[in-house]
């Protein structure tokens, strides 16, 4: 009996952390670059079956994938915001190395370099940009040109797709496994300037896995009861003479 | 239950591109040269339960069977090339096609660009470019002392010089068709851009072979008709608000299975 109540309430947990995938999707629905997660499922029979021999059935959180569908490009007129059209990222220097991103919110440090919102230095070919100009353009090919003269090039890198990448925060990348290496210069990956990429998250699908959520939570919330009045109905009634 | 859901979800995004597309058609209501996009949306692959014309037992056959849809998906956006209104513009050098055929413009990375927007100005080096600056195929110069600029219906360019009193030819304006149209990609600017779909692209001269006779002084505008394109915004707002209607139905049935036990 108890592993059934056991079973129930993992398939609880599993929707309440299904949940918290959903929430911080739609929290982040205008964070520009954001990618939106997606909670894939198994069942516990694989895992425990090994361990116990007997114990079956139950669910778990198995992986968290990433959509990595192109976002839609919504103009801001800044002449420092960098959309990228096609499959890449933006190289960002950190303290903990080279990390990868899709935002293009940039701007000018005091140092004249430029960088993310957060102060961390941008990638370029070749080296830190630094600039010092007035008009700034940005060309296709991710060229940095300050006042006219050619000054540096983002520097765009691709992964071996399905991406094994994962999210750390501050809309940053790191590679998942050490499989993931990056490749420099993709084709089919065009800058637009002026541009930031949106989250393309579709509300209405977020709104339906949170329907779906909640339903099954309460299905298996009563599946649990049922199992609990079994449970009562054992221990104060059966063997009872009156 | 859950299929319900998912079919209204996927009918409720489908509307969420139809509402796009026709917003920029909308937009472009103005825009010379522009035509107009519309979605076309196909069902999906439907789950059989139970497959028509099985053998139930020997020679009997189940005349019909189970088959349930799962919704919605968009399948193409296709670009109407019909004609656009005329807007007289008294400029020299605003064109307009009548019929078919589109422009040919050099664009900075080397490929031919194709367009139906005949806005064109001249650079400072007197060649024929659009509003980008990008030249016009085959190339045409104006000389400098050019007073009057003629071009003809079959795209013939003229031009009277000071000193002389009549024209000198400069050039033929050369047009080009396409066996898809539809099947062309749209660069922006008002370009478009070849793909394999669309087939190559067939050059001829202006009121041959199919292909549109070209008109001085006119620009084409847009070919949206806002009266159309509200219409379906409104068919497309209804439409999503019915598929709400289903994920809620969904939704309310599955909380009155979840009822059950109490």
């Amino acid at each position: 009996m108890e592993r059934g109540v056991l079973i129930s309430a993992s398939g609880m947990e599993s929707m309440l952390a299904r949940q918290d995938i959903i929430a911080n999707n739609l929290a982040n629905a205008s964070t520009s670059g954001y990618k939106s997660d997606v909670a894939s499922l198994k069942s516990f029979q694989s895992v425990f079956a090994k361990t116990f021999g007997e114990l079956r059935g139950g669910v778990r959180v198995d992986s968290i994938g990433q959509n990595f569908e192109q976002g839609p490009l919504v103009e801001t007129g800044n002449r420092l915001d960098v959309a990228l059209q096609g499959d890449g990222f933006f190289v960002v220097e950190t303290p903990n190395g080279q990390k990868y991103t899709r935002n293009g919110a940039l701007f000018i440090d005091a140092a004249g370099q430029l960088v993310t919102a957060n102060g961390l230095p941008i990638a370029g070919d070749g080296g830190p940009i630094v600039i010092n100009g007035s008009e700034i353009t940005i060309n296709g090919a991710g060229e940095v040109i300050v006042d006219g003269a050619r000054v540096n090039k983002l520097q765009i890198v691709d992964f071996d797709k399905p991406y094994e990448l994962k999210k750390i925060g501050n809309n940053l990348f790191e590679p998942a496994s050490s499989a993931a290496v990056p490749t420099e210069n993709p084709e089919n990956v065009t800058v637009v300037q002026g541009s930031l990429e949106g989250s393309g998250l579709s509300v209405v699908t977020e709104m339906v896995y949170m329907i779906e959520t909640m339903r099954l939570y309460e299905t298996n919330q009563k599946a649990l009861l049922a199992q609990d009045e079994m449970m009562h109905k054992a221990s104060t009634q059966v063997g009872r003479t009156q | 239950m859950m299929r319900a859901m998912w079919s209204g979800a996927t009918g409720m995004r489908a509307q969420e591109m139809n509402v796009d597309v026709i917003a920029n058609n909308l937009a472009n209501v103005n825009t010379s040269g522009f035509k107009k996009s519309r979605v076309d949306f196909q069902d999906l692959l439907y789950s059989t339960l139970r497959a028509a014309g099985t053998e139930v037992s020997t020679g009997l056959q189940i005349p019909t069977g189970i088959q349930v849809g799962n919704g919605t998906k968009p399948v193409a956006t296709q670009r109407v090339f019909s004609q656009g209104d005329f807007m007289q513009t008294g400029n020299a050098l605003d064109i307009v096609i009548e019929g078919d055929g589109f422009f040919q413009v050099m664009m900075p990375d080397g490929n031919t660009a194709y367009t139906r927007d005949g806005a064109f100005k001249i650079d400072s080096n007197g060649k024929i470019v659009n509003s980008d600056g990008f030249v016009m195929q085959p190339e045409i110069t104006i000389p400098s002392d050019a007073t009057e600029v003629t071009i003809g219906i079959d795209g013939t360019v003229t031009a009277v010089q000071s000193g002389q009193s009549s024209p000198q030819s400069l050039g033929s304006i050369e047009l080009v068709k396409f066996v898809n149209p539809a099947g062309l990609k749209s660069l922006g600017k008002n370009l478009y851009g070849v793909t394999e779909a669309s087939g190559d692209p067939i050059t001829g001269t202006p009121g041959t072979e199919g292909i549109g006779m070209l008109t001085q002084g006119y620009l084409e505008m847009s070919n949206v008709k806002v009266v159309e394109e509200m219409v379906n915004m409104i068919i497309a707002q209804r439409a999503y608000e019915i598929n709400s209607r289903s994920i809620q139905t969904a939704d309310n049935m599955l909380q009155m299975a979840n009822a059950l036990r109490r």
